[in-house]
């Protein structure tokens, strides 16, 4: 059953990141990043993680996408779509991507002997889901605040840092 | 995998999404009917009154007036994304519908029946998450009409959403903190347990979230993305027939879904009124499902009763009302909660 | 007019805003005002300038309201009455098409001949028809009632 919505879910993935960057089209683009991001979010759903697939979804496809869609509905399309498609960059690309399949196939072909570790089952699931109140919200509440204090505030100050140089940058031609 | 798992997760969800979508579209068209109804008696009108008796009739013969039109695209249009913009809109609307706890749950042929659809643990959430999507929906089909009043009323509806929902989300935090939890059915109990309703613990959150709301739903006074008097109709000027509707169904089930969140944060969901005063329990018997369709209905009544009364605000004073005014409170607003649960739980521990 | 101030309480309780809802909330529960045409008539006022008729017994063809008609709507000859003592009008048309409706004829008429009805119901489907000859101006034009 979880494997079948596994391979399901994974389907939408790809076939949402596949459209996106064969569209040519910027917008229909931005909806297969849309689909392709759901995607994630049902996955993270399917690993009982749902603070994190609803992070996903509020946050990647309700957030930075809409800004995504923004830039891109305000741009000359016409323009764009005349851009050659790959410039000058296949050849390397193509054998980036010879590269990534050729590291996955190794590791699929050298892994392939071990015994396999069994997913603990609903029961054990349950169990440790209790013995932590609220579920995984509290769990991911209180390992950034205890466990990873300093990269957490390292990463909103990194944020902060972002947002005022974007306020400068725009404040500049006020 | 036995039979209550089956019939837990799979036969009785499904059975409440049908009647859901059964039902649904009927209602809102009885709802379009209600805000007819209600504007005009705020102008000492009658509304509708042609089409079976005080016009009751009217939403069958609106519904069957739109399916006979004829679907138009615009002929430099995005045909694609013009024709999914609305079913995303209604997609997210009807999905937002399963979050909401509607009732007690039940027994029915040896069957446990909750009556919400879907009940995780982080609803509240993934309520959000849900409803942040409908920009899109709205910035698509202004976008893919290639038509100008749909891209300005795209732009304000993204402008607008995108504001809004930091204030509502600042405060939902604070009622959150208090209910300790993300679930929708969790926050139900946490009233139950404290005995009062979050209204009266967060008075300036409610008064925040239904302004918010409102801004959210894209309505009187804040319905700017649509604006029939400077934009035709904005995002949707371009759309016909069922495809109009959709978006109408789309507007209407999100505002329904807002509410229910508002009832459900600050009004106890299907609670009854007072819910640990013992004098009351003689109100009982009536289903908690009763009461949420009436808290759910009054806030629908809620939202005809501003769109009747306040004009239109200006562009530039919804931005500024939104990131001057209600960021700031809803985050002192958050400070305070935060601060006094912590002095509360000190003190009495 | 400048706008009244404001106390910073009264921004923060909405009064103003509430004031606004109590008023649409009284609005809502007042009678209507609407009438349902067809189904229901409203009572009309004694002085409501309906569709012009003549008494043509009374009409001494004086000539004053043809005069004083700002559209010239009204056409009329009169001559020597023939046993009735006066003058009287021979033919009186009047165009509807063209009357204002402003009741000067009314007014200005020696013996009360001319006079605005309390009928409305004028329309026809051809032009000519909105000239009232003196048959129907004497007896009122056959009104049909809007049903339905």
């Amino acid at each position: 059953m979880s494997s079948a919505a596994f391979y399901l879910i994974s389907a939408i993935i790809l076939g949402g990141a596949l459209a996106m960057i064969t569209s040519r089209s910027l917008v229909r683009s931005v909806i297969w990043m849309v689909v392709s991001f759901v995607g994630v979010g049902a996955l993270f759903l399917l690993l009982e993680a749902e603070f994190i697939a609803a992070v996903q979804i509020l946050v990647y496809a309700g957030g930075i996408v809409v800004l995504f869609l923004f830039v891109v509905m305000l741009v000359n399309l016409d323009e764009l779509q005349r851009v050659e498609y790959l410039h000058r960059q296949w050849l390397p690309a193509v054998l980036l991507i010879c590269l990534l399949l050729a590291e996955l196939g190794f590791m699929m072909w050298a892994g392939a002997g071990d015994t396999v570790v069994p997913l603990p089952d609903q029961d054990q699931l349950d169990a440790v889901l209790r013995s932590v109140r609220g579920g995984n919200v509290e769990t991911i509440g209180m390992t950034l605040y205890t466990d990873y204090i300093l990269p957490f505030e390292v990463v909103s100050v990194l944020l902060l840092v972002a947002m005022i140089g974007a306020i400068y940058l725009a404040k500049e031609r006020v | 995998m036995n039979n209550t798992w089956l019939s837990d997760y799979v036969i009785i969800p499904l059975i409440l999404i049908l009647a859901i979508l059964a039902i649904f579209p009927l209602l809102v068209g009885y709802i379009v009917y209600v805000e007819r109804k209600v504007l005009a008696f705020i102008q000492s009108r009658l509304g509708p009154m042609r089409v079976g008796p005080y016009g009751l009739l009217q939403p069958i013969a609106d519904a069957l007036k739109l399916l006979t039109k004829e679907d138009i695209a615009p002929r430099n249009a995005d045909v694609f994304v013009f024709k999914i913009a609305p079913i995303i809109l209604l997609v997210i609307g009807f999905t937002g519908l399963a979050f909401l706890p509607m009732g007690e749950g039940f027994e029915l042929f040896g069957y446990d029946v909750s009556l919400s659809i879907v009940d995780v643990n982080v609803g509240v959430l993934f309520l959000l998450a849900i409803m942040s999507l409908s920009t899109y929906s709205l910035v698509l089909g202004g976008w893919a009409s290639n038509s100008k009043y749909p891209l300005l009323g795209a732009l304000r509806s993204a402008a607008q959403m995108v504001s809004y929902e930091v204030a509502l989300t600042f405060t939902i935090l604070a009622t959150l903190l208090l209910a300790g939890t993300l679930s929708m059915s969790g926050i139900i109990d946490a009233q139950r347990e404290a005995g009062l309703w979050y209204i009266f613990v967060q008075p300036v959150g409610f008064v925040l979230f239904i302004i918010a709301m409102v801004a959210e739903t894209n309505r009187l006074p804040f319905d700017l993305p649509e604006a029939d008097t400077e934009l035709v109709a904005g995002y949707f000027t371009e759309y016909s027939g069922f495809r109009w509707s959709f978006f109408m169904l789309g507007e209407y089930a999100a505002m329904v879904v807002m509410s229910g969140l508002l009832v459900t944060l600050y009004l106890g969901g299907w609670m009854r009124p007072f819910p640990n005063v013992e004098l009351l329990s003689f109100l009982d018997f009536i289903p908690g499902f009763t009461w949420f369709v009436l808290k759910v209905g009054f806030f629908i009544y809620f939202f005809i009763w501003l769109r009747g009364t306040y004009p239109r605000y200006r562009y530039d004073q919804l931005m500024g009302l939104g990131w001057k005014v209600f960021i700031p409170v809803s985050i002192a607003n958050l400070f305070i909660t935060a601060l006094a649960i912590i002095v509360m739980d000190s003190v009495f521990g | 007019m400048p706008a009244p101030e404001k106390s910073w309480a009264a921004t923060a309780l909405f009064t103003d805003l509430i004031t606004g809802l109590w008023t649409t909330l009284r609005y809502t529960f007042k009678p209507n005002v609407t009438v349902r045409y067809p189904l229901e008539r409203s009572v009309l006022h004694p002085n409501f300038r309906g569709i012009l008729r003549v008494d043509d017994d009374l009409c001494i063809a004086c000539f004053l309201c043809e005069k004083i008609c700002p559209d010239n709507c009204i056409v009329l000859e009169g001559e020597k009455g023939l046993g009735k003592g006066s003058k009287y009008a021979t033919y009186f048309y009047l165009d509807h098409a063209r009357c204002l409706f402003c009741g000067l004829c009314e007014e200005v008429c020696p013996v009360d001949a001319i006079y605005h009805s309390n009928e409305f119901e004028g329309a026809v489907f051809n032009r000519a028809d909105l000239v009232h000859d003196l048959a129907i101006l004497h007896k009122g034009h056959a009104i049909v009632h809007y049903e339905r």
